[in-house]
Formats: structure tokens, C-alpha cells, sequence
């Protein structure tokens, strides 16, 4: 089934080139197609179903990352929540790879979201902090906890606390 | 849309034959003999039977059979997101469901339902928060063997589990189970989910309905050859037979400190090559929508076995394998009448085994000789529940 899809994949792509073939001949030439680069690729594939395509999702249910993700770098421990995260420590990618996607999210996906300054992810850092995955923990704890310290060292990153007081509603008696 | 066009034609032909009742001949019609007044009565079922199985049926129901006779005993409503469990005394059948004001979209639902296993009235409905939603996912949900609490996956998509207590009719709580999913009850107090790293997440459930975590080192590849969300449980022992796409069988005991036995594997213990992860590695490989079942009376377990390269393991069974989990060893085969994508057995000891086609049929066999019973021809779909009393 894979194998065919990417058959028929590559049978449309060679149409497609064809056409484009042909219509450069008889007209003015096109733009060439965008290229994604490895981290926005590797984002649409593995977090865009989740968090959106844009990095904004639906409010309440999943946390927007545009203009927002870089915030959990105004603490150590946010740091550190953001790699931790099962998503992310699970994710199908080598250590390089991830941490050039973690600091994709950061710094050009939450643009203006990150305090001066910070910086980037290490690959060590991610290569510790993803065999450390969150495993017995209340999650929504946890993360009200980072919130917390976050908006105290960062005030304009109020907007964190949204996801939480959200997921507050749906859930019960979610406690540690 | 079938459903609909078949229940308007019998519609028809019943409109049809009243209409040549009244156009009969005056003579013929004197030669009539008087017609009693029916009585309408509401009918009710004998104590549930080992041999019952539930099957999901077009889009929109469940229903229940009696496998010794291939009759239908009634019907649930459940559509493909919803899921079905008996309690483990018989009495009641339990159906999770969601529901949006508008159909497909508008404010959400989530409840709980229970059915008298005797009238089959909706006895009680239970709110809950937002639960997982996959089509035809067994383990979504499963009941304590006590019967006092149901556990419902969460994925919202921050994945959980919602604890019900069933004697009280109300949720619990919720506990957060990062990056694991889907129930694997243990024998008593609590349950097992799955984790995307190989691993498992165990939730303690006490008395109260207090919760407690705890978490095990992977023991699966996840990304390279994971275990079947479908992999099947004695509910009696609390034992889950983990099985990875190549056929690995890891039997569990569940509980707070599971034991994780040595793998082993599908394909060997039946003498055969053992299948690989190799994209043209052809060998015989377990596949389905509901590929195992396993009889705890007898300790055995059924595989829908097909010829495959890695990646296949969606792909229809041909035959169906029978294991000595004790020995590891294969005790029989049993070709199908046709290709299968899910089977299902019951829990007595002289078990049914239910094959169930992609197109709609299901064979009802004899377990222990594979002799085909019964072949039931009506909109079955790929799943099937048999009770474990
Ligand atoms: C299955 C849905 C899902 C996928 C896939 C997913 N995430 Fe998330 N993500 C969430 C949810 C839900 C949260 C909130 C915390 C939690 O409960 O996990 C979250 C939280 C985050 C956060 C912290 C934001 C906050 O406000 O707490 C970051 C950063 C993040 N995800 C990045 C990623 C990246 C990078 C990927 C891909 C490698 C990814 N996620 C894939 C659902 C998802």
C-alpha cells in the first residue's frame, strides 16, 4: 500500500514536471515549487496534525505554539518541560535532528515569544532530557507548575495559562 | 444509505401484500378463517450464555447472537466510535458513546450506557469527559473484574484514563497517563496502558478510587517493531500477551510492578522462518482488525495468520493459528472459507470460535476442529465481544 502511494506519488510528479515542461515552452517561466527545509518538514510530519500547520490549533484543546512555544525559555524548568514532553521525547527523529525541529518551534515558529537572549537547545541537552520522558506524573500538574514560574519571570507569557484552565474543564479530579 | 434503501423495500412489500388481502374475491374471502387479535408481549432474554457473541453490524449497532443456533437474541445501538463491553456478571452490557448536537459538529457528548443483559433497557447513563475516539478500538475500554469500575482512554489529545465507579454511576477521576494509551485491565485494582516508547504505564486503583502511577523500562522497539494495540488479555489472570508486528509474543502479568516474560515468537514456534521487519521479507505474520483471541479455559491462543512482508499487519488472515501459550507451540491450523480481518472465541470449555470477513459475514466454528458451524450472512462487521463470565 505504501509502496503504491509513493508510486502514484512519483507518477504525479512526473506529470506534474511534464506539464511544467510543456508550459514553459509555451509560456513565461514558473516560480520553482517551495522547498521545505528539514525542521518544517519534520514538524508538519510528526506535531502539524496536533498543533496546526501554523502552530495554532484549536484553542483549549491543544496548546498554540506560534508566537508562544519560545516562552518556556524564560526558565530552566520550562525548558526542560518542552523536551520532556512525550510527543517530542518520542518523536521518530535522531538527537540532531530534534533539537534542530525544538529550535524551530522556539525561535521561528513562536517568534517574538522568546526572552532576549535565550538560548538555543544543545543537543546534549535534548539527548539527556528525552530518556527522562514524563512517565508517572499528573501532566496538567506539572504544567501549571511551569506556567507558573514562567509567567513570574516572564509576565508577558500570560497566555500559557489558557491551555491549563481549559483542560481544567473537561478533565476530574486530575490531581497528583 | 444501504441500510436505509433495504429497510424501505420490506416497507414496500409489506404495503404490497395487504394490498392483494383486500382485492381477494368476495367467496374467498367468506373462506377466511377468523383472525385472532395478536397480543403484543415484550420479550426477554434467558441468562446470558458463553456462547452469545456481539458483533458490530452495519454502522450503527451492535448485535447479539446466540452462536449455538446463529439466531439474533437483540441489538445495541453503537456506531464505530463507540465501544461495547458485558459485564463481567452477565447482567449488564455497557456502551460508551459520543454524540454532537448538530451530528458532525455542534456541543459534544460523552456518556456511558447501560443495558439491562435481561430486557436490554437503557438503565442508566453516565456522563464523561471527553474519551478517545478510533473506529472499532476494543481496548478503549474495559471494566474492573469486580465490576465496580469502568476505565475509558482519554486522548484530547493529552492522553488519560477516566475512572468510573459503576456502582455509583459516576466518574471518578481522571489520571494522566503522558504519551500511553488504550486499557489493559489487571486482574484486580487497576490497569496498563501502552506507551509510544516502548514501555508501560500502570495505574493503581484503590478502593476509594484513589489512583497511583507507575511506569516500566521499555521493553518493545515502538518505532521498529511495535506490539498490536489489539494484543489480546485474560481478564481472569491479568496476563496480556503483548504481540509485535513480527509475531513476538511477550506475555505480561500485569499489575503496579508488571513481570515482562522472554519473548517468543509466532512464526517459530510454528516451525516456520521467523518474519523479520524486512520490507520484502515474505513470511507468515499475524493481521487484522482484530487479529488474536485467546481461550482462557484452555489456555490457548488464536492467531488470523496471513503471508506477508512487514507492514501488513492490517492485511486479511487466511487462517487462523492455534498456540499452546504454556509449551509455545503450535497446536493446529485452520484454513478460513474466506479471507478474515477479525476473530473472536469464547471462554468455556468447549469453545466457539467466530471468523468475521471484511464483506460483511462471519463463520461461527468449532473451536477444537475448526468445522464451520454456521456461516451468518448480515452486515457483520470487523469486530466481535464474547462474554467472559
Ligand atoms: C497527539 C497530539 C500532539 C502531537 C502529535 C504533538 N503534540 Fe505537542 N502538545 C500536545 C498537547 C496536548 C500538549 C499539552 C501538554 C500535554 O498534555 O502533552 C502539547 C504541548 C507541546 C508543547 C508545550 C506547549 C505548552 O503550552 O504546553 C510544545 C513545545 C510541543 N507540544 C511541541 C510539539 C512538537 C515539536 C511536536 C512534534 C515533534 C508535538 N508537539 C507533537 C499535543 C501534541
Amino acid at each position: 500500500m505504501r509502496a503504491r502511494g509513493v508510486v502514484q506519488g512519483v507518477c504525479a510528479l512526473v506529470l506534474l514536471a511534464a506539464s511544467a515542461f510543456h508550459a514553459a515552452r509555451a509560456e513565461a517561466p514558473r516560480p520553482t515549487l517551495p522547498v521545505l527545509t528539514h525542521a518544517p518538514a519534520n514538524y508538519l510530519l510528526g506535531c502539524g496534525g496536533c498543533h496546526g500547520i501554523g502552530g495554532m490549533s484549536r484553542q483549549g484543546t491543544v496548546p498554540d505554539l506560534r508566537g508562544q512555544a519560545g516562552y518556556f525559555l524564560c526558565t530552566d524548568s520550562g525548558r526542560r518541560y518542552v523536551l520532556r514532553l512525550p510527543n517530542v521525547a518520542f518523536a521518530n527523529l535522531t538527537t540532531p535532528q530534534l533539537t534542530e525541529l525544538m529550535n524551530y518551534v522556539m525561535f521561528t515558529l513562536g517568534a517574538g515569544s522568546a526572552p532576549k537572549g535565550a538560548r538555543p537547545f544543545t543537543e546534549a541537552e535534548v539527548e539527556a532530557a528525552r530518556h527522562e520522558p514524563f512517565g508517572a506524573v499528573s501532566l496538567q500538574a506539572y504544567r501549571a507548575d511551569v506556567v507558573r514560574d514562567v509567567t513570574t519571570a516572564c509576565p508577558q507569557a500570560a497566555a500559557l495559562t489558557d491551555y491549563g484552565a481549559a483542560l481544567a474543564t473537561r478533565e476530574v479530579r486530575n490531581t497528583p | 444509505m444501504a441500510g436505509l434503501r433495504k429497510s424501505r423495500w420490506a416497507a414496500m412489500a409489506i404495503a404490497a401484500a395487504g394490498l392483494s388481502g383486500v382485492s381477494g374475491t368476495p367467496s374467498a374471502r367468506a373462506a377466511q378463517p377468523v383472525l385472532q387479535a395478536e397480543q403484543s408481549t415484550v420479550a426477554t432474554l434467558p441468562t446470558m450464555s458463553s456462547h452469545w457473541f456481539l458483533p458490530a453490524t452495519g454502522s450503527e449497532s451492535y448485535t447479539l447472537y446466540n452462536g449455538d443456533t446463529a439466531q439474533i437474541l437483540g441489538t445495541l445501538p453503537g456506531d464505530l466510535i463507540s465501544n461495547a463491553a458485558f459485564s463481567p456478571d452477565g447482567k449488564t452490557f455497557y456502551v460508551a458513546v459520543t454524540m454532537w448536537a448538530r451530528g458532525d459538529h455542534g456541543p459534544r457528548e460523552d456518556f456511558l450506557r447501560a443495558y439491562d443483559a435481561h430486557t436490554l433497557a437503557l438503565v442508566k447513563e453516565i456522563e464523561l469527559p471527553p474519551r478517545a475516539l478510533a473506529v472499532y478500538k476494543i481496548q478503549n475500554m474495559d471494566l474492573s473484574q469486580d465490576g465496580h469500575w469502568a476505565y475509558i482512554f482519554d486522548m484530547s489529545p493529552a492522553t488519560g484514563i477516566t475512572v468510573i465507579d459503576l456502582k455509583a454511576g459516576k466518574v471518578v477521576r481522571t489520571v494522566d497517563t503522558p504519551g500511553c494509551a488504550l486499557v489493559f485491565p489487571w486482574k484486580s485494582g487497576g490497569l496498563s496502558s501502552l506507551c509510544g516508547d516502548g514501555s508501560l504505564t500502570n495505574v493503581a486503583v484503590d478502593a476509594s478510587g484513589a489512583a497511583k502511577v507507575s511506569h516500566v523500562a521499555p521493553f518493545f522497539d515502538a518505532n521498529n517493531d511495535p506490539v498490536f494495540e489489539q494484543s489480546p488479555i485474560d481478564r481472569h489472570a491479568g496476563i496480556a500477551f503483548f504481540i509485535t508486528y513480527t509475531g513476538k509474543v511477550f506475555e505480561t502479568s500485569l499489575g503496579a510492578t508488571p513481570t515482562i516474560g522472554t519473548p517468543w515468537t509466532l512464526s517459530a514456534a510454528a516451525g516456520q522462518p521467523v518474519a523479520t521487519t524486512g520490507v520484502q521479507d515474505v513470511a507468515w505474520r499475524p493481521g487484522g482488525k482484530e487479529p488474536f483471541a485467546y481461550q482462557r479455559a484452555t489456555r490457548q491462543l488464536y492467531a488470523l495468520m496471513h503471508m506477508g512482508t512487514y507492514w501488513t499487519h492490517k492485511r486479511e488472515g487466511n487462517e487462523i493459528w492455534v498456540y499452546d501459550t504454556t509449551a509455545h507451540t503450535l497446536l493446529r491450523r485452520i484454513a478460513l472459507p474466506a479471507d478474515c480481518v477479525g476473530i473472536a472465541v469464547s471462554q468455556d470449555q468447549h469453545p466457539l470460535l467466530y471468523a468475521l470477513t471484511g464483506e460483511g459475514k462471519a463463520f461461527v466454528m468449532d473451536a477444537a476442529s475448526g468445522k464451520v458451524l454456521h456461516t451468518i450472512d448480515a452486515r457483520i462487521g470487523g469486530i466481535a465481544l464474547t462474554p467472559d463470565l
